[in-house]
This record gives structure tokens, C-alpha cells and sequence, in this order.
């Protein structure tokens, strides 16, 4: 299967479970920056914990999910990760957090089709990814951030930005990936 | 800062320029056509240094590349769990 195929094939089980959904991560990110690879297709997924299978039942055969989750640290997410029979690109389904910015990021998502997977598909606004990767701040999530800042500029609700860095106390890292744009963009 | 930084600015700013040129649909069916392409550029990487290597040992080194570069990125933000009652 074709990283889209793997992508589709997801978005379709987790509609088939008739599970409320955002897509999150890299592809997200490309829907709001520039076209870039990425290794996985991550969705956000509103269900009780260990209601997983009404999504799992629906993949294909070739789709193998661990059945142990996994933690994120800094806000106790929940993750669980579907390897695909001959290919590297996987599956990761994250549970929806009672976190209150996961909460907003979920609640303010945006539909947009998506011809490669040929489905309307929910993504979050550009300024929930930026407040998340603020939060994360990986070298790659930084990038990420500039890059959401410097495409998006004058699109962006930079009060909403603010106020949730705010509340991460991430507001400084949030000057400092500003201040790496050049000032004419 | 570098020397080189003007320059660095100025292909950032054609990056930028570039992207706001086009549309979120646009953006992910270009990423998804690039997928096979950097995939291609990667198996090339590993049967050079594999020449020997078949289709399946393929796939399993390239599994353990990109696994390698997800431990490194996911490292103290993510651990195994049992599932909550």
C-alpha cells in the first residue's frame, strides 16, 4: 500500500467506527506549510480508552496494531501504533486527552478535502499546531512552528496563540521562533 | 551570526513565497507524491551499502533505519503503558 492508501485506509476504519476524529502531525502540518515527507499518518480519535477496536475492526488485513499503548509524558496522552505488511509508513491513533488544548485544538478543527485520500478530512487550525509544537519543542517541532508562523503570518489569530502559550508557559520559546523569521515575510 | 545568513534568509524567504503559492490541497497530494520518490532515494541508500541484500531484507533494514530515528525522536516523551480501567 502507497503511504496515501495507508492514510485513507485509517481515516476510512476510523468513519466506519463512527468516531469523531482530527488529523494531526506531519500531514497536517503540509496542509498548513509546504509539502514534505513524513513517516506516519496520526489521527486524534474521541473514544473511551479501551474502545480502540471500533476502530482496529475496521482496518485491513494487512494492518497490525499493538494492543499495548503507549504514554506521552509531558500531557499523558495515550498512543496506540498500527505497523503495515510491507511498508515503513505506520499508523498512529492518539486517544483525545482531557488536556484542555487538546480540547480546544479538537473543538476549533477545520474540514478540508483531500484528494489523495479522497475524503473531506478534519485538520486543526494553524494556530492549535503552533501551540502544540511550542509545547513540544523538538528541534523538528520548532521547524515546524517557524514554518506555521512564517507561511500562515497574517492569517493567524496571534491572540489565541498567545493566550495558550500563556497558559504552556511557552511564550518566550514563542518570541524566540518569531524572531528566527526574516522581517519582511 | 553566520556568514552565510542572508542567503539562508533569502532561500527561507523563497520557501515561504513558494508555499503560500499553494493550497492545503495542493500541499498534501505533492507531499503524497513525494513519499515514493524519498522512499526510492532511501532503499537506493541501503542496497548500496546492502548490494547483496533481497526485496524482505530490504524492507526490514529500512524499518530499522527510520525506527532508529523514531526512538531518537521520541525519546523521554513517549513509554509503553497498560490501558486504564
Amino acid at each position: 500500500m502507497t503511504d496515501a492508501e495507508i492514510s485513507r485506509a485509517t481515516l476510512h476504519a476510523i468513519i466506519a467506527g463512527g468516531v469523531e476524529y482530527v488529523l494531526v502531525g506531519g500531514l497536517a502540518v503540509i496542509a498548513h506549510t509546504f509539502p514534505r515527507t513524513t513517516m506516519d499518518v496520526d489521527f486524534v480519535v474521541a473514544i473511551p480508552m479501551s474502545s480502540i477496536e471500533r476502530i482496529a475492526q475496521h482496518f485491513p488485513p494487512t494492518f497490525h496494531l499493538d494492543p499495548q499503548p503507549q504514554m506521552e509524558i509531558l500531557t499523558g496522552t495515550y498512543r496506540w501504533i498500527a505497523d503495515v505488511e510491507g511498508s515503513t509508513f505506520r499508523v498512529e491513533i492518539f486517544h483525545l486527552a482531557d488536556d484542555p488544548h487538546h480540547q480546544e485544538l479538537f473543538r476549533r478543527r477545520v474540514a478540508l478535502f483531500v484528494p489523495p485520500m479522497q475524503e473531506t478530512v478534519f485538520i486543526p487550525a494553524a494556530e492549535d499546531l503552533v501551540i502544540q509544537k511550542l509545547r513540544w519543542a523538538r528541534n523538528k517541532d520548532l521547524d515546524d512552528a517557524r514554518n506555521l508562523l512564517a507561511v500562515q503570518a497574517a492569517a493567524l489569530d496571534y491572540a489565541h496563540i498567545e493566550h495558550w502559550c500563556a497558559q504552556h508557559g511557552t511564550l518566550a520559546r514563542l518570541a524566540d521562533v518569531r524572531a528566527s523569521i526574516p522581517p519582511d515575510l | 551570526m553566520s556568514e552565510f545568513q542572508p542567503l539562508i534568509d533569502q532561500l527561507y524567504r523563497e520557501e515561504i513565497l513558494r508555499a503560500r503559492a499553494l493550497t492545503p490541497q495542493e500541499r498534501l497530494s505533492a507531499a503524497f507524491e513525494l513519499a515514493p520518490f524519498a522512499h526510492s532515494m532511501m532503499y537506493a541508500g541501503i542496497h548500496s551499502q546492502y548490494p547483496e541484500a533481497d526485496e524482505g531484507e530490504l524492507l526490514r533494514l529500512a524499518r530499522e533505519r527510520i525506527a532508529k530515528v523514531r526512538r531518537c525522536n521520541e525519546w523521554k516523551i513517549f513509554r509503553p503503558v497498560g490501558v486504564p480501567r
